[in-house]
């Protein structure tokens, strides 16, 4: 059950928005109603509701206040889903800094509203059910299970390890083909196998993982892994099993590395080009020129491997930076597309509130029941 | 690759606590002796008032192994790693990963760590410097500093500093 706190200053919006939507069939119970921010701040300390549907402008303290208060004073994970009838820039950016689920303009559709909330709740069940498990099966404590058998061996030596092998497997995971993998996995299994003790042999496998996992660390796609892994990697003093875990396990590492990966170096080294010159001038020209390859090629690379064509990329890019210097207030917003490589402000706002607004924060043009 | 674009879609819970990725070091280096015996030796001298601080997940770790690739794996010298995680008066948390290993070569050390493009070798270890100071990027916008000193045949030393402010308890 997800608990709901609704606050606005209008009476009729705030009962409306209690009574109108059907929140209890959505195992959503609406625990308080408030109409003032200092009543609000109290209500969501006492209570710890699960999401806060809240307007901007109200009495003693504005929403946008709370929000902030709630942020900065308190560990709570409480999403809030702002309900305002302002469409101002400075607003959007700072509900972006305090991690506004959502900004829903008045006046609005209140499926909408629905939508916004279970949006945020689908959120709270996710980190409900993955919370406990991810402590436990992490990767930083999933090797302290072989912590153990490092301290009973007697003979505390591995003699041969496949550092080729492994170098190898670590390239070949990101270029070749699975079948290759597998063959030089074999082979590397055949040098571990060299070294006497079974568990100098399961060391060499824990240290192949260990570099299979920083390889997803750093391509960002690691999340989960592990919890594979610690079923996979259960019954490790049987030799055999052993084996089939690594190769389990690197069978996983290998879609995972090459569902998302791009087709081509060139196009990691446009992006890598964005990425340092993001503040200047870009076009797909001064790009293609930059990396060696024809505005045409490079222009159908990006769809085709990024889905979103260099234009869009290039905005992306640019408005991600933005956030980070939106979270700095002290600078203007001039200043802010200064920085991002967009010439004039307009343009920029314009930019950001397409990028940001419509995307994350919902924009309605409805009027409320 | 692309990992520029990724990484900040997945943003979020890529953070483990310092204690934690000094009981990986831990691990990983115990692994390592059993390799390398004598011709490994390792110090860690982390303070107590960083242990709970967050930061992106195996940020130290493969410093570490840098320094045995670098170190151990192509010389038959004993390698000595210091590994200290403190915060410092300038209130940052500093990292400071030194070893007495092989060096970077000239040509390469001005290039890191941000300047090496992606080829078809992007495995070598040397992306993984470029991949910490992307990832730190990341999290901290400009507000990190990551700076390598090295001397062909003196060893390495890598620091890496972040205001204490921008990590989580």
């Amino acid at each position: 059950m997800i608990k709901l706190i609704i606050a606005d200053d209008e009476e009729n919006i705030r009962e409306g928005l209690a009574s109108c939507i059907n929140w209890s069939d959505n195992d959503i119970t609406v625990i308080a109603t408030t109409a003032d921010g200092e009543c609000t701040y109290n209500k969501i300390i006492s209570e710890k509701p699960d999401v806060v549907l809240i307007d901007i402008k109200m009495p003693k303290m504005s929403g946008l206040q709370v929000i902030q208060r709630i942020r900065e004073d308190h560990n709570m994970n409480t999403a809030f889903v702002i309900l305002s009838g302002y469409d101002d820039f400075v607003f959007a950016q700072k509900a972006l800094k305090f991690h506004v689920h959502e900004y829903i303009l008045k006046p609005c559709k209140p499926e909408d509203i629905l939508k916004a909330v279970l949006d945020c709740t689908k959120h709270i069940n996710l980190n409900k059910t993955l919370s406990p498990n991810n402590s436990n099966n992490d990767f930083y404590t999933f090797y302290s299970k072989f912590n153990d058998s490092i301290s009973n061996l007697k003979e505390r030596t591995i003699i041969n390890y496949p550092i080729e092998q492994e170098r190898r497997l670590i390239s070949q995971l990101q270029l070749s083909p699975i079948e290759e993998c597998m063959v030089n996995l074999d082979s590397f299994l055949e040098i571990a196998k060299h070294n006497n003790a079974l568990s100098s042999i399961v060391n060499c496998c824990v240290m192949l993982y260990m570099k299979i996992y920083r390889i997803l660390v750093e391509r960002g796609v690691e999340s989960n892994f592990t919890n594979l892994a610690t079923v996979l990697w259960d019954d490790v003093n049987v030799l055999s099993s052993l084996e089939n875990s690594l190769r389990a396990t690197i069978s996983e590492a290998y879609n995972r590395l090459n569902t998302k990966r791009e087709t081509s170096i060139s196009v990691s080294n446009a992006i890598r080009y964005i990425e340092e010159n993001y503040k200047n001038e870009l076009s797909l020209e001064i790009v293609a020129n930059a990396i060696f390859i024809s505005p045409s090629y490079l222009s159908g690379l990006f769809k085709q491997s990024i889905g979103m064509t260099f234009v869009d990329y290039i905005h992306t890019v640019r408005t991600e930076k933005a956030k980070n210097y939106l979270a700095n207030m002290s600078l203007r917003n001039c200043d802010i597309a200064e920085n991002v490589g967009y010439a004039c402000e307009k343009y920029f706002a314009q930019v950001f509130k397409k990028r940001t607004i419509a995307h994350r924060f919902a924009k309605q043009t409805l009027v409320l029941a | 690759m692309g990992q520029v674009f990724r990484l900040s879609l997945n943003r979020g819970n890529n953070t483990v606590t310092i204690k934690d990725e000094k009981a990986l070091i831990e691990f990983y280096l115990r692994l390592q002796k059993m390799r390398y015996q004598d011709r490994l030796e390792s110090s860690l001298d982390f303070s107590e008032d960083v242990l709970n601080l967050c930061i992106p997940k195996l940020i130290i770790q493969p410093l570490v192994e840098n320094c045995i690739v670098h170190g151990a794996e192509d010389n038959s010298e004993t390698v000595h790693i210091l590994v200290s995680v403190r915060v410092n008066n300038e209130n940052m948390l500093e990292i400071n990963v030194t070893d007495d290993g092989s060096g970077i070569p000239e040509d390469i050390l001005p290039l890191l760590p941000d300047k090496l493009y992606y080829s078809e070798t992007s495995s070598s270890s040397r992306f993984a410097l470029k991949n910490i100071s992307e990832r730190l990027k990341l999290s901290y916008g400009q507000k990190y500093s990551f700076k390598i000193s090295s001397k062909p045949g003196n060893g390495t030393q890598i620091i890496i500093k972040i205001p204490i402010e921008n990590l989580n308890h």
